[in-house]
């Protein structure tokens, strides 16, 4: 077989073209290619300036990277340079880059860009495993704790229930109104057995048979019918006794029923004096309370700012294995070996090396750091050690912070810790919560110690600062009454502060615990005060519902008494009659039986005891 | 049109020009580039090969297209083939070793596919050198004339494509 010289001189040429055009090339091709990548996996414009790559020795470098931050724009993510590091080039063949050693200085975070663009808007966010918290709307993770509010004004100013409940009908008013209905309904139904009772047609009958009673006559057969007249009349006149009294009994307990519903009325008083309360934001305050109301929205802030990295990290840390997909016809499987020697993952970065600054705050020093981050790796599992990250900070005022993380997801679902131990921290300016209470808080010389847990969404984190010369600061047109000014005078007392928050239930139901020193302090100073201005604000409330459901119920009672009085009178009318009918039936039997003595006759004796004898 | 030239390049070459062995060699090379699937290291070795002998480029080309065609049917076949070549037990302790060795990964040996179809592409090449050389051989001397006498060939033959064709290629220019 002859070779093929144009064939062999292709094979020859062209990889040697190749090669030396990638060997001048190399510099421009890493950074390009380098540059892509970073885009790609971080979603925003990376620049990497100064790249120089030895193949031979496998050692590589830039002089800086740039990557603008997606969330805070005009302003880098993080800057970094000059670095230089030393890759595994065996691994290479594998198809995976195993960074044996870096350094890298001039780290910095947030360095400001004017120039930069405007990143695209994030992707939206990765569907949340089985039982992970959901991103919200920042594609982040962050607590939904309720903190509890306090509306100081309130105590003060005249309190409109009608306002704070939206317009929205009082709870009592509605079991009145109950209470009404069910009255009218009883009402009806009486009056419908009044009408039922046919009491005029009855007495009407009555009468007539009272009037036809003659026991003048002599005839025995007469004198019979009459008393048989008499027995009639009588048990009529008893029947509807007993119905009108019975109607009378029924009328009678209605203002017993009426008391039981009113007292329901009155449970919903209670409950309405309650919710308005709750809307006014008057709730009971405990010691905890007053520092979650204090210090709770710095507290939550600190927190969801270091489960936002938690959430970086762990994203970072996404392991090689992809989801099992259906294999493409053609593409095959991969069987999987051993392994004799050290198993890489697919991308590991062994130790960094670092050092660099943080932006210097309003009127302080910046913090000098360095550190060293080890096994960042795409499969920690593979690799076999959890990434670990140790970092000291520093200033020229004394400032000293030591932060060590162990971020071990070798197995499922994973645990991150991060301990952070901070002294003579200057506290800038802490939101608070505002309002009649402090909106800032400053702090000159403070302690702080943090420490945050999550094995998979189970949190278990602590916050503790230690703060001395510490300073309250108010909006300036916030709370003007009484109780504002005492809760300024309270807090102007305040030189140290002593917090301690802990975080524990899992990220989708998480539990705050906030404590401080203020709770101690005077926090039964402020409590007093703020209860008591509380009992009267809740006391006007109470005023207008009870003031509103008794005028109800008056003109109610009113009403109900007066059907109540008229259907009564009438009975009481019919029950007249039927007793004077009674009473003339009685009169006319007893003159017969004075008749029949005088006559004597045995047969009308006779007759009388088989009529009276029951 | 394509098509009718490619025909008649093909009978061209079987009819004269390369050798039997060359025109085996082409099948063969390309019959096993068709079979792989991606770009392993030894599909690179097989090219180079190809273009350094002078191995028959054209009849390269009909063998990998072939070749390409029947591994995507026969794509399961080959599949459980590597598979069971992948985890035969004599056959561990090399697998493993080459495993363990970086730069046996661009062989992508561990891909059931890749390995199964290379390992059907040796075992083809064994059966199919010999039977192209026999197949050339037979067809110049016996088929030749008979071929010769198709209306598909006067067809070809008058075809005004197949005309350019040939004064492009007498000028050197294809």
């Amino acid at each position: 077989m002859m070779i093929r010289k144009t064939g062999l001189f292709l094979v020859v040429l062209v990889p040697l073209l190749v090669g030396v055009s990638l060997y001048f090339a190399r510099n421009a091709l890493v950074a390009g290619v380098a540059t892509l990548a970073l885009q790609r996996m971080l979603g925003t414009p990376v620049a990497l300036e100064g790249v120089d790559l030895q193949p031979s020795s496998m050692r590589a470098g830039f002089d800086k990277l740039r990557i603008v931050s997606r969330s805070t724009p005009h302003s880098y993510l993080l800057v970094a340079g000059p670095a230089r590091f030393e890759m595994n080039g065996l691994q290479l063949f594998a198809r995976k880059l195993v960074v044996n050693e870096m350094r890298m200085d001039g780290l910095g975070f947030g360095v400001p860009c004017p120039d930069c663009p405007v990143p695209p808007p994030p992707p939206p966010p990765l569907p949340a495993p089985p039982g992970a918290p959901a991103a919200d709307e920042t594609g982040g993770w962050s607590l939904k704790v309720p903190l509890p509010e306090l509306n100081l004004d309130a105590l003060e100013e005249k309190l409109d229930v009608g306002r704070l409940t939206g317009g929205e009908k009082l709870a009592s008013l509605k079991a009145l109104d109950d209470a009404e209905g069910g009255a009218k309904t009883r009402l009806a139904s009486l009056q419908q057995r009044q009408g039922q009772l046919n009491a005029q047609p009855r007495l009407d009958t009555i009468k007539k048979q009272v009037d036809g009673l003659d026991f003048s006559s002599k005839d025995p057969r007469k004198l019979k019918e009459a008393l048989d007249g008499v027995k009639d009349a009588s048990a009529q006149a008893k029947a509807l006794r007993a119905d009108v009294q019975g109607l009378r009994r029924d009328l009678a307990a209605e203002p017993g029923r009426l008391k039981t519903d009113y007292a329901r009325v009155h449970g919903e008083v209670n409950a309405d004096v309650a919710a308005a309360s709750r809307l006014a934001h008057l709730g009971g305050l405990n010691v905890e309370q007053v520092g979650a109301l204090v210090f709770g929205p710095v507290v939550l802030e600190r927190f969801n700012w270091v489960l936002a990295q938690f959430q970086q990290v762990r994203a970072m840390l996404r392991s090689d294995k992809q989801p099992a997909a259906k294999p493409r016809r053609r593409s095959g499987r991969l069987i999987g070996y051993p392994v004799t020697g050290r198993a890489y993952p697919g991308f590991l970065l062994e130790t960094i090396a670092f050092s660099g600054s943080t932006l210097a705050p309003t009127g302080g020093e910046a913090l000098q750091f360095t550190g060293q981050l080890t096994g960042l790796s795409s499969d920690a599992a593979v690799y076999g050690q959890p990434m670990r990250v140790e970092a000291t900070a520093k200033n020229a005022q004394g400032e000293n912070w030591v932060i060590r993380g162990a971020f071990d997801h070798r197995t499922s679902p994973g645990q991150d810790t991060v301990r952070a131990e901070g002294s003579g921290v200057r506290l800038g300016d802490l939101k608070l919560s505002g309002g009649t209470l402090p909106e800032r808080v400053t702090a000159q010389d403070a302690d702080v110690t943090m420490q945050v847990i999550l094995n998979g969404l189970a949190l278990d984190a602590a916050l503790e600062i230690n703060a001395n010369h510490v300073q309250f600061g108010f909006a300036p047109g916030g709370g003007t009454s009484a109780s504002a000014r005492a809760i300024r005078d309270l807090f102007a007392r305040i030189d140290r502060v002593r917090l301690r928050a802990v975080v524990g239930g899992t990220l989708t139901h998480p539990r705050v615990g906030i404590s401080s020193s203020i709770d101690q302090q005077f926090s039964q100073a402020l409590k007093q005060l703020l209860d008591k201005r509380r009992a009267e604000a809740e006391g006007r409330i109470r005023a207008q519902i009870e003031g509103q459901v008794q005028a109800r119920e008056a003109e109610l009672n009113q009403r109900l008494d007066a059907q109540r009085a008229g259907i009564d009178a009438q009975m009481q009318k019919i029950e007249a009659q039927v007793q004077a009918y009674q009473d003339q039936l009685a009169r006319k039997q007893a003159e017969a039986e004075a008749g029949a003595k005088k006559q004597g006759g045995s047969k009308v004796e006779d007759l009388k005891k088989k009529l009276f004898k029951r | 049109m394509i098509w009718l030239k490619m025909i008649a390049r093909i009978l061209r070459t079987l009819k004269e020009g390369a050798t039997p062995a060359q025109i085996a060699l082409g099948f063969v090379l390309g019959w096993a580039l068709g079979l792989i699937p991606g770009w392993p290291l030894h599909v690179w070795l097989l090219l180079l090969v190809l273009l350094v002998l002078q191995a028959n480029i054209g009849m390269a080309a009909v063998g990998s297209l072939f070749a390409a065609a029947l591994a995507w049917l026969l794509d399961p076949l080959l599949d459980a083939l590597g598979a069971a070549v992948l985890q035969a037990g004599a056959l561990q302790g090399l697998f493993t070793r080459l495993y363990n060795s970086p730069p046996w990964a661009l062989t992508r040996f561990n891909n059931t596919v890749v390995m199964g179809a290379s390992v059907a592409a040796v075992l083809s090449a064994v059966v199919l050198f010999p039977a192209v050389v026999a197949g050339v051989k037979w067809y110049r001397t016996r088929l030749l004339e008979r071929i010769a006498k198709w209306r598909i060939m006067g067809v070809l033959k008058q075809s005004r494509w197949l005309g350019w064709y040939r004064r492009l290629e007498e000028l050197g220019l294809v």
